[in-house]
């Protein structure tokens, strides 16, 4: 029990050191991980909120099926889109002539093909959960299709950041695809979860602690912007 | 100016509106009246173009909305409504009143006299920088309404505009609904099952029940003519009374009903079943013997109860047939009436109307 609590003593003394005297290795794994993180995370709101859009304002055959199936992605295994990228992505795959495996680009698309269905499937429900007044209005008003859904966007932007929050949480702290696609290269497409992992299989206990709290740090102060803006949109 | 023709619409089976042949004038106040679920919504959000109706025609002008390819968009521009509950949008009162003309592209000084010019004719003069979602009820109505007239729409659908107002609200609303029609020239078609504020703002009613137009017309005729029993229950003529015309004689009908022979003036000779619809407020009540013996609309009866109803009482009648006399406050005092007590009932042959039997 003390060897735990003195193991997570070290690793908060070490975190403080590495941030202070700003290890090189650690700043730079740590800038990685939210390039990466925060590309798969632009990436997929692009994709998905213009999508969601065109979902919730349509009514077409198999709308339900196509949510419930989005919905049920919600939940899939990193390590599950991670090995179905590796076979797109190996030499074979169709997406081999692309050279993506163990780059940084192919950790973004897994990320990004990771959180597309929490962005899109949330992006849907938050449309559709819009009082229902503002789309007849906006109608009533004349606005053409593509006003409406730029206007109901603005009107839901604080649910879709929250809806963007999450996807960013899941890409950071997924590990299943950034071994499996970036394979933990040092210097190249080490991320934290990944540096996390070695460190601890290697016995560094209190290395992977250090960066566990870099990476829970990261996750408060994007979360802590993120209730800034809420909170100064709706005042 | 708006037309449907044995328009119809049906959601999963069921039957919201059925053969509703109906026009709207230019410059016209129409009210649709009715009890909830009646389908006066339903017509409206068809004639503003939210919903296709299943069946029948519509026209917009000269233009056959139900015909085919048409610029619904382009139509909608020129139309506005005002739903019973308003949306808010979020930001200040200045955005939510101008959503619509941003769509139209028009913004900087022209859109911003426009609203300021609106939101002054509505009351709200100043209310520009204001958070909508702060606003009272009768407040954000007058904005929704505010937002509606700011494009200055040729027509104006309000959907039970005042349904959820307190009566200072709802006469507010009422003045913004007669200066939107003398000031803009606006057409407007309201829903509401608020008799009186129908009477008040239309120039015509129609009412609907179970999803049909039973009857269109001018208020007074409505009130005081209505077509169908079910018409007069609506509109308060309470007393229906079943009785056969015994008689014609010049323009009075004179019908045979389980309490008494009743005199109805008439416009046109009638004969067979019918149904006498009396106002409650056409019966005066007194104590003295009811008139000559068989001497017509002249009742004996029996108080079965009392109850108030705002400023009048409502007195129950057993006059052979249930009867209902709404009198002032002061008359019943000096009647002295309860429960129980003989009282005679009276009215007028052209206090009554004559609803022939289907």
């Amino acid at each position: 029990m003390d060897t735990v609590v003195n193991e997570i003593l070290d690793g908060l003394t070490k975190a403080a050191e590495l941030i202070i005297t700003l290890d090189p290795e650690v700043i730079e794994i740590t800038t990685r991980t939210l390039v990466i993180s925060l590309s798969s995370t632009l990436l997929a709101t692009l994709i998905a909120v213009p999508a969601g859009g065109a979902i919730s304002l349509s009514e077409f055959r198999g709308r339900r099926a196509l949510l419930f199936l989005i919905q049920t992605l919600y939940s899939v295994p990193t390590v599950i889109v991670g090995l179905l990228l590796f076979l797109l992505c190996s030499s074979s795959g169709p997406l081999g002539p692309l050279r993506l495996l163990f780059t940084p680009t192919g950790m973004v698309l897994g990320q990004t093909l990771l959180i597309l269905p929490i962005l899109l499937g949330l992006t849907v429900t938050t449309l559709d959960g819009l009082d229902r007044g503002l789309h007849d209005t906006l109608v009533s008003l004349g606005a053409t299709w593509s006003q409406r859904l730029l206007l109901l966007l603005r009107e839901a932007r604080f649910a879709l950041l929250a809806a963007v929050t999450l996807g960013f949480g899941r890409a950071i702290s997924e590990v299943g695809v950034a071994i499996m696609i970036g394979g933990n290269i040092r210097g190249y497409t080490r991320v934290l979860t990944t540096a996390i992992s070695l460190e601890t299989s290697m016995g560094n206990i209190s290395l992977s602690l250090a960066l566990g709290i870099i990476l829970l740090a990261l996750a408060l102060v994007v979360n802590l912007g993120v209730n800034l803006l809420q909170g100064g949109g709706r005042r | 100016m708006i037309r449907c023709e044995r328009v119809g619409w049906e959601i999963e089976g069921k039957t919201v509106l059925d053969d509703i042949s109906l026009t709207v004038g230019q410059g016209e106040v129409l009210g649709l009246i009715g009890p909830s679920g009646s389908g006066k919504s339903s017509l409206i959000r068809i004639m503003d173009l939210l919903v296709t109706p299943t069946s029948g025609r519509l026209w917009i002008d000269s233009t056959e909305v139900t015909a085919g390819r048409v610029d619904l968009v382009g139509l909608r521009r020129r139309m506005g409504i005002v739903f019973h509950r308003p949306a808010v949008f979020s930001g200040d009162v200045r955005r939510n009143v101008s959503i619509g003309l941003g769509l139209r592209g028009i913004r900087g000084d022209d859109a911003r006299l426009l609203v300021e010019e609106t939101l002054e004719m509505v009351g709200l003069a100043g209310f520009g920088p204001r958070r909508a979602s702060s606003l009272s009820g009768g407040e954000l109505q007058r904005v929704a309404i505010a937002r509606s007239l700011v494009t200055r729409p040729t027509v104006l659908f309000l959907d039970e505009p005042t349904a959820n107002l307190d009566p200072l609200s709802t006469r507010v609303v009422e003045d913004v609904v007669r200066k939107a029609r003398s000031d803009l020239g606006t057409t407007i078609v309201m829903a509401t099952h608020d008799l009186d504020q129908g009477q008040r703002l239309c120039d015509r009613l129609a009412v609907m029940a179970a999803g049909r137009l039973v009857q269109v017309g001018s208020p007074p005729e409505i009130f005081y003519r209505p077509g169908t029993s079910e018409v007069a229950r609506f509109v308060g003529a309470g007393n229906l009374v079943e009785g056969t015309v015994e008689r014609m004689d010049r323009g009075v009908a004179f019908v045979r009903t389980t309490g008494g022979l009743l005199a109805v003036a008439v416009h046109a000779p009638v004969s067979g079943t019918v149904t006498v619809a009396i106002r409650p407020e056409e019966i005066v009540l007194s104590r003295g013997p009811a008139g000559p013996a068989g001497s017509p609309n002249h009742l004996s009866c029996r108080v079965t109860g009392v109850d108030t109803d705002g400023p009048l009482v409502r007195v129950h009648l057993d006059c052979g047939f249930p009867l209902i006399a709404l009198v002032r406050r002061l008359t019943f005092v000096a009647l002295a009436l309860e429960p129980g007590q003989e009282v005679s009932a009276a009215f007028d042959p052209n206090g009554a109307h004559l609803i022939a039997r289907a």
